[in-house]
């Protein structure tokens, strides 16, 4: 499945009830804890919004203490300083390139344009330096750079009636972006590249088709970690695959987020988390007995991310916030909303930046095109 | 009004009659035409022809009338959708001499798509007036009206048009007129590139492309006099073009090959009879009309955003009318009473790759009865009308409307009217049965339904005039297509959406060589759950324009037209920047019919506006044109 992000550009787009300590930003109490040893549910005040964003933002990273918004349906990338609660232009990317995903390191950042197969090669200041362009990218979407190489993730969607054809990962020679080659992924739509510890984690979300409710996945899932050798095109591979029989609303990967060894992936198509051991690099809470965000007959779309502690996942479809405790695998208090209207306004990609008081996550509303912040204490 | 009344009980003329010729000394384009059956109703006139010569569409006179919002999407011959009174293009109609030419699918009528030939007015139809309109007009409606030569004699016309973006055009009139008969055929052809350049949100020149349009049109109209006491009307357009459909600004490429095609033919014939029963203190008037029309598109795009699957959507639509109607006065009093039919089919099909993913194929037959009934006075007029509307075929349902409105005249130079309706609008066929895999109708839609209400002055002079009026429309199970999920767009019901605001207006005639006009209109539209502004809807708009002939030949023309920022999403957060648009015109006139003409929109260059997100518009246009008329 493709994102909202070039949905929208095809087609063309809770109430609170406790008391605010801040005049007009809802808030909640702290809660219990859902572990026995576990963290108590945190008191939270938000959302508060902070930033328009641009139409159709797809992903956000923190970048320097700022965060840096991929705004697919604007060509753009939008830098939001949490310090000075200003919006600056970044990057306009050009026309016809409908961006994806970022990657930095310490010399450039690297943005992957689904709609023109390229990948954009911008200092940190975002002036763009090249732009590498290359048939082997088919729809480039993830991306991931190490010490040796720069990682795209081409996920070969091919139509609404064609579906996918088999996604495959695009390695580049850091040194002086050349093609190296390109190793097929283990499973469809590789969606998602990220580093963690050295390693690539390799998102494959599996294809996707649409019943009466929306999508739902029509292929296995997987995630893969690849862990580099003298050939780049030969690194180690463990492979933890979310099985998929039938068309069903489970697997689905999405990003990974770690902690406490284990990588939580919500799923793009089911209101589900799974939970994997990067020791055995086996799942712990497969698609037989995932952690169940909430219940709904309906398609579903998460993001996850973490700050060390717990984890929040976004539920695009409800526009909330859950958290889990990494503890125990089980959520902590009641889902927390994220948007302030009665339409869906997309709770999608988020960051979570630790404060001197406790976590403040910032999460994109896809639809509403703006930028909130929750607070945790 | 209480002129316009007096006359109506004086000499029982066929108050359908009067409505198709408005008294020219009324025929401003501010001042507020009474239309027989609305007596109260805020309904004006603007005066479009010859907008060809000066490289205008149909939608561009309409900035003369208060309470209309225009939604350009590019450049001369693009779609142009208009709302009336915060409301949204699908939530009013749009017909041609009377009979409905809009149809239930799509954005809402594209006033773009569309050539002038032989139309020469648009009535605007404000709120509760539109309730004449029936089905369909929950804010307001547009009649495009045509009209023949009033005198015996013949007059032929020509013109040819020059101007940016490699526009060319030509247009030609026949009119001929004797005791009994009167006959016009007007056709027009006009071909643009279309491309220009413009200023993206990040400061960026790019160029429009796949902006370029070919249209061509023939309206015919005919008038007779069937006796002493009756006439007939026929009017017949053939109408057909095809143009690119650009996408985004900011995915141009992606789109670069799409393009529309479309064809309308239309055709209507009317009768009024006069004083067909007269039994001294009572006298009955009948009108009948019949009207059919057809119209196809093809979009077609050879590589779609999602994949590199080629895209073909067609649709038909036809339709067939029936109108009968009678027209009683009885001292003070007077009714109507009308039955109207109509049977629509439409047939969609969208094909990926020769492939049809989805086809939608519906009817609906609509009969709906209006009775009315106006009490006049010196003073006084009070008018109340329930109009029963019953669908079937695809859907089946009715809808029961009442109006009524009122209009005071103390005197001759000020007068207040007030109106409030039930309007109602049932979904359109794509809203209930779009089936694509991520843009979905929803075939458990209620229809919209409305409270619309107005009341305002008018004031007049000898050579002024100037009123304003205070406009709210309450609407119910709004329509509209949001998504319900990360995946799907889908046709849902809006409860609770409010627009109100004040229009006012004013004309000022300073001396036969100078003439000043002026609107200003203020509307709030809302959802009742958000203070934010619907997006495209303006807060504020308004248009200054003056007219100047400071000798017999020649002809000046200037205007200041505009609007503040919109809301580009249903949150208040994207916004489009307000703009200002400086446009003017010169006309030397000879006496041996020649006229040319230097028509500038735009003139200060400002290629940054837009209407829509990523839709910018063009910056200074410049179009010439030469007219030869002989008119003995």
């Amino acid at each position: 499945m493709r994102s909202i992000a070039l949905i929208s550009v095809i087609l063309s787009s809770v109430v609170w009830g406790c008391s605010a300590d801040v005049p007009g930003i809802p808030s909640g109490p702290e809660g219990p804890a859902a572990c026995l040893d576990g963290p108590l549910a945190a008191g939270w005040s938000g959302p508060e919004k902070v930033a328009v964003t641009g139409p159709a933002v797809n992903v956000l990273h923190e970048f320097e203490g700022d965060i840096l918004m991929v705004v697919s349906q604007d060509n753009t990338l939008i830098r939001y300083s949490p310090m000075t609660g200003r919006t600056s232009l970044f990057a306009d990317l050009g026309n016809d390139r409908g961006p994806y995903d970022l990657a930095f390191d310490d010399e450039f950042i690297f943005v992957t344009n689904y709609l023109s197969s390229s990948v954009s090669v911008l200092d940190r200041n975002g002036g763009l330096i090249r732009e590498i362009e290359n048939p082997n990218f088919d729809g480039p979407s993830g991306v991931a750079v190490s010490d040796r190489a720069l990682y795209v993730s081409n996920v070969d969607y091919l139509g609404l009636e064609e579906g996918y054809g088999d996604g495959h990962i695009t390695v580049i020679d850091r040194s002086d972006f050349s093609i190296l080659g390109e190793i097929s992924t283990a499973a469809k739509n590789p969606q998602y590249l990220t580093m963690h510890d050295g390693d690539l984690f390799v998102s494959d979300t599996g294809a996707f088709g649409f019943d009466d409710l929306g999508a739902g996945a029509t292929s296995d899932g997987a995630i893969e970690r690849w862990t580099e050798e003298e050939d780049l095109l030969q690194p180690t591979r463990a492979v933890a695959v979310l099985p998929v029989e039938t068309p069903s609303r489970s697997a689905s990967p999405g990003r990974p987020a770690f902690v406490n060894g284990k990588a939580y992936v919500a799923s793009a198509s089911a209101p589900e988390v799974y939970v994997l051991d990067l020791g055995s690099f086996e799942w712990v809470r497969g698609v037989e007995n995932p952690i169940v965000l909430y219940a709904t007959d309906r398609d579903a779309l998460h993001h996850i991310v973490t700050d060390g502690q717990v984890v929040y996942v976004s539920a695009f479809n409800e526009d909330t916030i859950s958290r889990i405790d990494p503890s125990c695998d089980e959520m902590l208090g009641e889902p927390i909303a994220a948007g302030f209207d009665e339409l869906l306004e997309g709770a999608h990609s988020m960051v979570a930046v630790k404060t001197t008081d406790g976590t403040d996550l910032f999460v994109a509303l896809s639809l509403a095109n703006s930028l909130v912040r929750i607070s945790f204490q | 009004m209480r002129t316009f009344i007096g006359l109506i009980l004086a000499i029982h003329v066929p108050l359908a009659a009067l409505a198709a010729e408005p008294n020219e000394s009324v025929t401003t384009h501010a001042q507020p035409l009474p239309d027989a059956r609305v007596p109260s109703g805020f309904i004006s006139d603007v005066d479009v022809q010859g907008r060809f010569l000066d490289g205008q569409g149909v939608a561009d006179g309409l900035t003369q009338i208060p309470g209309v919002s225009l939604q350009h999407q590019s450049s001369l011959g693009q779609p142009v959708f208009a709302r009336i009174r915060g409301g949204n293009p699908r939530q009013m109609t749009v017909s041609l001499d009377g009979y409905e030419i809009s149809a239930p699918f799509g954005a809402g009528f594209d006033l773009g798509g569309l050539t002038l030939s032989g139309v020469d007015q648009i009535r605007v139809y404000r709120g509760a007036a539109a309730i004449v309109n029936g089905a369909g007009a929950l804010t307001g409606a547009l009649d495009l009206r045509s009209s023949t030569r009033k005198k015996p004699g013949f007059s032929r016309r020509a013109g040819v048009l020059l101007g940016s973006y490699s526009t060319r055009g030509l247009t030609v009139d026949g009119d001929f007129a004797n005791q009994t008969s009167a006959f016009r055929v007007s056709a027009q052809a006009r071909e643009s590139l279309g491309d220009f350049e413009f200023i993206d949100p990040q400061g960026i020149k790019h160029t429009r492309v796949n902006n370029g349009h070919r249209r061509v049109g023939v309206m015919a109209t005919g008038e007779r006099a069937l006796g002493a006491r009756a006439k007939g009307r026929v009017t017949a357009l053939w109408d057909a073009g095809t143009r690119g459909a650009a996408g985004p600004s900011e995915f141009q490429q992606q789109l670069s090959q799409a393009s529309i095609e479309d064809q309308r033919v239309v055709a209507t014939g009317r009768t009024d009879q006069r004083s067909t029963l007269d039994l001294g203190s009572l006298s009955i008037d009948t009108h009948q009309q019949v009207g059919s029309q057809w119209r196809s598109m093809t979009y077609t795009n050879p590589s779609s955003l999602l994949g590199s699957t080629p895209i073909v959507n067609t649709s038909d639509f036809s339709s067939l009318s029936g109108i009968a109607g009678a027209a009683g006065y009885m001292g003070g009093l007077s009714f109507r009473l009308q039955y109207e039919g109509t049977h629509a089919e439409y047939q969609a099909d969208e094909s990926r790759s020769g492939r049809v993913s989805s086809r939608i194929q519906a009817k609906r037959t609509e009969n709906a009865l209006a009775a009315s009934a106006e009490y006049t006075t010196d003073v006084w007029s009070l008018m109340a009308g329930l109009r029963t509307e019953i669908l079937s075929g695809s859907r089946d349902e009715s809808a029961v409307l009442p109006s009524v409105g009122v209009a005071w005249s103390p005197a001759a130079w000020f007068s207040v009217r007030s109106n409030v309706a039930r309007t109602y609008r049932a979904p359109d066929f794509d809203e209930l049965y779009l089936d694509l895999e991520t843009v979905r109708g929803n075939p458990n839609l209620h229809s919209e339904r409305a409270w619309t209400m107005d009341v305002g002055p008018e004031i007049s002079g000898s050579r002024w005039h100037a009123g304003a009026a205070y406009f709210e429309n309450r609407m119910n199970a709004v329509i509209l297509f949001l998504p319900v999920s990360s995946t799907v767009i889908e046709a849902t019901n809006l409860d609770g959406v409010t627009s109100r605001g004040l229009e006012s207006w004013a004309d000022w005639k300073l001396s036969p060589q100078l003439s000043l006009a002026a609107n200003y209109t203020l509307t709030r539209s809302y959802r009742n759950d958000s203070e934010d502004q619907v997006p495209h809807q303006p807060m504020h708009e308004g248009r200054v324009g003056t007219r100047i002939s400071p000798i017999s030949w020649l002809d000046l023309s200037a205007e200041l037209h505009g609007h503040s920022q919109t809301n580009l999403d249903n949150f208040g957060n994207l916004k489009a920047p307000g703009w200002v648009s400086v446009d003017a015109g010169l006309q030397l006139k000879t006496d041996l019919g020649l006229s040319l003409g230097v028509s500038a929109q735009n003139l200060v260059n400002d290629r940054s506006r837009v209407d829509g997100l990523q839709q910018p518009l063009p910056g200074r246009s410049v179009y010439m044109s030469l007219q030869v008329a002989e008119q003995p």
